[in-house]
């Protein structure tokens, strides 16, 4: 076994400094090999000094390291083995099977002596906290680059879904609109000034209950506030609501509750669709059923059999009377009767006359 | 410049040209990738004129790896690329994904071995060639605010520098074609010495 080296003061201020020092000869001889190295590889200095270098690591041989290391053994410049390209020098075991990332510097020292070769200065660096802090802060910012686009992406949805819903709610011939969980407007599209007179904004100010009629409001605490009090959807409930200007209009109201992330509800978000000229026209046709039913009531029809005399043709009643056949028809229908001559009595009872027609 | 005559520029060239396709070889072995390095032209100035003869490098940010050299002839040699060519080369040869414009501290050290790499085939067949022995530096990474900023904030690149030689370069790595230009700034008295070595091989 050789001594560490031969420059004993040298060595003992390269074993002091804080990264790894390796020096080679020809031949890839070790003479040098300080105390960090020693920690960081677990090889003793007097276990590799006098040893090759390349045999102790013989990824050191293959090409992408040995023609660079020849160039500087020969006296060619510094090199430099980077910790992305090179991390791994002269392996240094960490803890979970991890290896320190090193930087190498190869340099050249000059012959000393006449006759004496070129030597390799070999200094490494530990990079392995700074290389980690680096892939640490690149996964952070891929995370946020991802992030990022995704939030972008979102954006754009969100944006592409607010335009829809903004030519939807324009388009529309209905009323769209938005109110807490105490039913006060919070939101409104331009069709409400259209059917209620009211600019969307001033809607603001008023509860729904606010705009029903006296009358109807008595009902809504029957069909609209149990809904809310069990957070149903509002579907096809009719009220009528008072215009700014006092007219009376109906409207057909579906709905659907709001809750946020707690699933508390938040309002209700529906459409409501005019249906005043609808719900005249259905009362109108309604008085006119009943209209036609109370004059249908006052047609005197004859159905069934009706008892005659064979003879006189006289009509037995319901009481037993019988009554002439005029009489009984004149009681129980509305006709009216006038009286003629047919061409046969005519000729039975004035053939006379009837000749000289 | 002047002094050199065509036939002195087309003998450097053909060294630049075989110094590159070392530096090539070398960038080969260390990726596994086929890289190609091309030189469509080199050119030689003074300091004085560089601003105007290359507009292009004054605008705009420049990444570099900069390793002066001395001995027969003496001065300072530097890659450069725009940073996001930088970020690509690197990205390209880590076979990583480009995430970012510039560079990190770690992907700097990936350019500053790329240039040491060049840098070192460059110099170091002229020296072969030349015969001489020159002492380097080991390289830093800079970034600088065009070609006169990283000049007069390097003391190795302004310091009584001569003639400036600029090379440009592509690198053909996969499908992509990234262009740089690698820098070599003469000190005056070394100008001559160029010139003596060059007539010398000119005549072997």
């Amino acid at each position: 076994m050789k001594p560490a080296t031969d420059f004993s003061f040298e060595s003992s201020l390269l074993d002091q400094v804080p990264f790894g020092v390796c020096i080679v000869e020809k031949g890839y001889t070790v003479v040098f090999w300080n105390r960090i190295l020693e920690e960081w590889a677990g090889i003793a200095q007097g276990d590799i000094c006098g040893t090759s270098l390349l045999e102790r690591f013989p990824h050191l041989t293959e090409n992408r390291y040995l023609r660079r290391l020849d160039a500087v053994l020969e006296g060619g410049p510094p090199v430099i083995f980077s910790p992305q390209l090179h991390p791994h020098f002269i392996p240094a075991p960490l803890a979970g099977k991890r290896l320190r990332v090193q930087q190498t510097v190869i340099s050249c020292i000059p012959p000393q002596n006449p006759g004496a070769g070129h030597r390799l200065l070999i200094t490494l660096t530990d990079m392995t906290q700074p290389v980690e802090q680096l892939r640490e802060i690149s996964g952070l910012r891929e995370q946020a680059l991802t992030e990022l686009a995704e939030r972008k992406r979102a954006e754009k949805n969100l944006r592409a879904s607010e335009k829809r819903f903004h030519d939807i709610a324009l388009s529309s011939a209905d009323w769209i609109w938005e109110m807490d969980q105490q039913c006060n407007y919070t939101f409104a599209t331009d069709k409400a000034r259209d059917i209620l007179g009211f600019h969307p904004e001033e809607l603001k100010d008023y509860n729904f209950l606010d705009l029903l009629t006296s009358q109807e409001k008595l009902r809504a605490l029957e069909t609209f506030m149990p809904a809310v009090a069990n957070r149903q959807p509002w579907v096809d409930l009719e009220a009528w609501l008072l215009t700014k200007d006092g007219r009376q209009v109906c409207l057909l109201f579906n709905a659907v509750p709001l809750f946020d992330d707690n699933a508390a509800l938040l309002g209700y978000r529906g459409v409501a669709k005019e249906i005043t000229d609808r719900k005249h026209a259905e009362t109108d046709r309604e008085n006119l059923i009943k209209e036609l039913q109370e004059a249908l009531k006052n047609i005197k029809t004859l159905r069934g059999l009706l008892p005659i005399c064979a003879s006189c043709k006289k009509i037995r009643d319901d009481k037993g009377y019988w009554n002439g056949l005029e009489t009984y028809i004149h009681q129980h229908t509305e006709a009216e009767f006038t009286h003629g001559i047919c061409p046969e009595c005519m000729r039975k009872l004035y053939p006379g006359l009837f000749d000289a027609t | 410049m002047n002094n050199f005559t065509p036939l002195e520029i087309d003998t450097l060239t053909e060294i630049i040209n075989i110094g590159i396709g070392r530096a090539a070889s070398a960038l080969n072995d260390i990726t596994g990738s086929h890289i190609i390095l091309k030189v469509p032209s080199i050119a030689l100035v003074l300091l004085d004129a560089l601003p105007k003869t290359f507009q292009h490098l004054e605008n705009g940010l420049i990444s570099s790896v900069i390793q002066s050299f001395e001995g027969d002839f003496t001065g300072s040699a530097a890659l450069l690329f725009p940073p996001e060519s930088a970020a690509r080369l690197v990205s390209v040869i880590t076979n990583e994904e480009i995430t970012a414009a510039n560079l990190d501290t770690v992907r700097s050290g990936t350019l500053m071995e790329i240039g040491n790499i060049i840098i070192n085939s460059l110099l170091g067949t002229m020296c072969n060639i030349f015969e001489c022995s020159l002492n380097f530096s080991l390289p830093e990474y800079r970034d600088a605010n065009g070609l006169t900023d990283l000049i007069s904030s390097s003391p190795t690149l302004c310091g009584e520098a001569g003639m400036i030689m600029l090379v440009e370069t592509t690198f053909l790595i996969k499908t992509l074609s990234i262009s740089g230009y690698i820098l070599v700034i003469f000190r005056l008295e070394s100008t001559e010495v160029l010139r003596t070595m060059i007539s010398r091989i000119s005549k072997k």
